[in-house]
């Protein structure tokens, strides 16, 4: 995969990162050193190993279910709490800031 | 001096539809949080559905159900094992920075839908995901220059399913028969409410056009904003109408999102569509894949109550009602449960089966439309209506006094027949009191029989119409009928 500028502005972007020119220029050559790392591992051999008792996609044993739970409601009891977490909060709702730039 | 004008291309409207369906649980999807409308913001919250770090998911198993009972209900594959994965954007409606979703692996697959012109509507898929919350935009109608944000997460991990049709609907008005249709199924499977104005079904339409024989598609537009049936069509139809003006100026569509106004009629665009690869799909780790046992989904299979078009199957090929007021005793649950309790009282008078349907349909329906009611709300029983009925049907009382005792058995109920007896409304069958009365009436108004018998036979209905106020209703129009043609032709 070829690193271009381009490609780390769009990742930053979906990320919500702002990047100076020098975090640019960084991950121009840490990008393809991590990829090209990862890329390596397609060349090994695997075919005489077991197969994983853990699928490698979810982490999960093979055979994990979904646990589930009855459709009963509760109160959670410390949601004072929670709010209190909020940097800023109004009448009871998370105030944040405007979302559009005029 | 001749003008070249170019033909207009002649284009082919290509729909497909999304359409979120809020499954009616109690919990929301992965927590305890309840689901129900209209508490003060955020009491209806937890860690779970507010995205603390360290929490974990579990499935609400109703949730699962619905959503399994809606997919086979619409005719898909439901999948022995689907995986749950996380939808990444940023945006202050999402606690987590990710939506819990289905993404390669979805619940149900591979359905169908047949529409009333006996087109096929394909449905690629329907999976589960959590909703988002709802945001109030402060200093400005909408976001567009509003100052800061407030943000409710009571709605945010609500149970949907999506159901994503294939791009099958060539018109507005097949969108809105889809539409229709999945509203009537999810309400006769209790899945959802199924109210759009409320939101509790969501429908997002992706609308593009191509030339006439063309085999690919053309670039669409998605629209969303829809809040009724109505608007579904109107909005397809500006969008279709939009395109093609575009396209006929030699312009090119852009694919986008676009907001449909209700009170402007037009579309608007919202933001560039971000491409599927963007959200940055990848498997929800904190969830196990979603197992189905095959014996339990044949007896969810089993369990499946009787769905709209079976319904409508039935009532037109077992019971014989015409095609017209089969439908309409389909399209509400409601009203098709009053008629089939009506049907269960008349076993073995098939006679009753055609006017029952007449009475709901006709002077039931009106009485509800002007009481702004549905057939929930009325005091008169299915038993109370069949008896009714069998005393119109035996002569007993005439139409018209049906008619007139209707509003009074719809508010307070009771029996017709004691009511009938009460107020001594039956029918005057007898022919000797009939001909008295036809007498009087002919006596008082010999103008009106001389024009008669110089032609004006019309005046007929006159006549009887005089009977009738006479009589205060219970006269039986046939048989005064046949004396007043006798009487009028000496």
């Amino acid at each position: 995969m070829q690193v271009t500028e381009e490609l780390i502005d769009h990742v930053a972007n979906l990320a919500r990162l702002e990047l100076t020119p020098e975090e640019k220029a960084a991950y121009l050559t840490e990008f393809p050193n991590i990829l090209n790392l990862v890329a390596q591992l397609n060349d090994l051999d695997t075919s005489e190993l077991p197969a994983s008792p853990v699928n490698w996609t979810s982490g999960l044993p093979d055979d994990a279910t979904s646990p589930t739970r009855p459709d009963n409601t509760e109160t959670y009891p410390k949601l004072a709490e929670c709010m209190a977490n909020a940097p800023e909060a109004e009448d009871g709702y998370f105030a944040v800031p405007k979302i559009l730039d005029n | 001096m001749t003008t070249a004008t170019a033909t207009p291309t002649k284009f082919e409207t290509v729909i497909g539809v999304e359409v979120h369906v809020q499954l009616k649980t109690d919990a929301k999807l992965f927590c305890n949080s309840s689901t129900h409308f209209g508490a003060d913001a955020n009491t209806h919250t937890c860690p779970i559905c507010l995205g603390y770090p360290g929490t974990l998911p579990v499935l609400n198993e109703k949730a699962r159900d619905l959503a399994v009972k809606l997919g086979l209900a619409l005719n898909c594959t439901i999948a022995p094992v689907s995986k749950f994965d996380r939808k990444h954007y940023f945006y202050p409606d999402l606690p987590k920075g990710y939506q819990i979703s289905q993404f390669d692996q979805p619940l149900c697959e591979n359905g169908f839908m047949d529409l009333s012109n006996g087109r096929r509507i394909g449905i690629t898929r329907a999976h589960l995901e959590e909703d988002a919350g709802k945001l109030n935009h402060v200093g400005a109608e909408g976001l567009a220059g509003s100052l800061y944000s407030l943000v409710d997460l009571n709605r945010a991990g609500t149970p949907l399913l999506e159901v994503v049709s294939e791009p099958d609907l060539r018109s507005a008005e097949e969108a809105k028969e889809y539409m229709a249709n999945l509203r009537n199924i999810v309400r006769y499977l209790g899945v959802c409410d199924g109210n759009l104005e409320e939101g509790s079904m969501r429908c997002d339409a992706n609308v593009s056009i191509r030339p006439v024989g063309s085999t690919t598609f053309g670039t669409r537009t998605e629209t969303k904003n829809m809040n009724s049936l109505r608007a579904i069509e109107r909005a397809i139809n500006f969008e279709v109408a939009r395109q093609t003006k575009v396209l006929n100026e030699g312009g090119t569509i852009t694919q986008e999102t676009r907001l449909w106004n209700d009170a402007t009629g037009e579309t608007l665009p919202m933001r560039g569509k971000e491409a599927a690869n963007d959200y940055r799909y990848f498997p929800e780790a904190d969830l196990p894949p979603l197992r189905i046992d095959g014996e339990w989904l044949a007896s969810v299979k089993q369990s499946l109550p009787e769905l709209p078009a079976q319904r409508y199957d039935r009532l037109l090929n077992t019971i014989g009602l015409p095609a017209f007021e089969s439908n309409l005793l389909t399209e509400t649950k409601e009203l098709g449960d009053y008629y089939d309790a009506c049907l269960a009282i008349t076993q073995g008078q098939p006679n009753l089966h055609k006017p029952i349907a007449n009475w709901l349909l006709t002077d039931i329906n009106g009485w509800l439309n002007t009481e702004k009611k549905d057939i929930t709300e009325i005091a008169l029983t299915p038993e109370h209506l069949v008896e009714l009925v069998a005393l119109l049907e035996a002569n007993t009382i005439g139409s018209s006094v049906g008619k007139k005792l209707l509003p009074e058995l719809l508010t307070n109920g009771g029996s017709p027949k004691a009511l009938v007896e009460a107020k001594g409304l039956g029918q005057i069958n007898d022919e000797s009191a009939l001909e008295a009365m036809v007498d009087e009436v002919i006596a008082k108004n010999p103008d009106n029989v001389a024009a008669y018998k110089a032609g004006k036979t019309k005046l007929i209905g006159f006549f009887v119409g005089q009977i009738m106020k006479a009589s205060q209703g219970k006269a039986n129009p046939e048989v005064i009928n046949n004396i007043l043609a006798k009487k009028l032709a000496e």
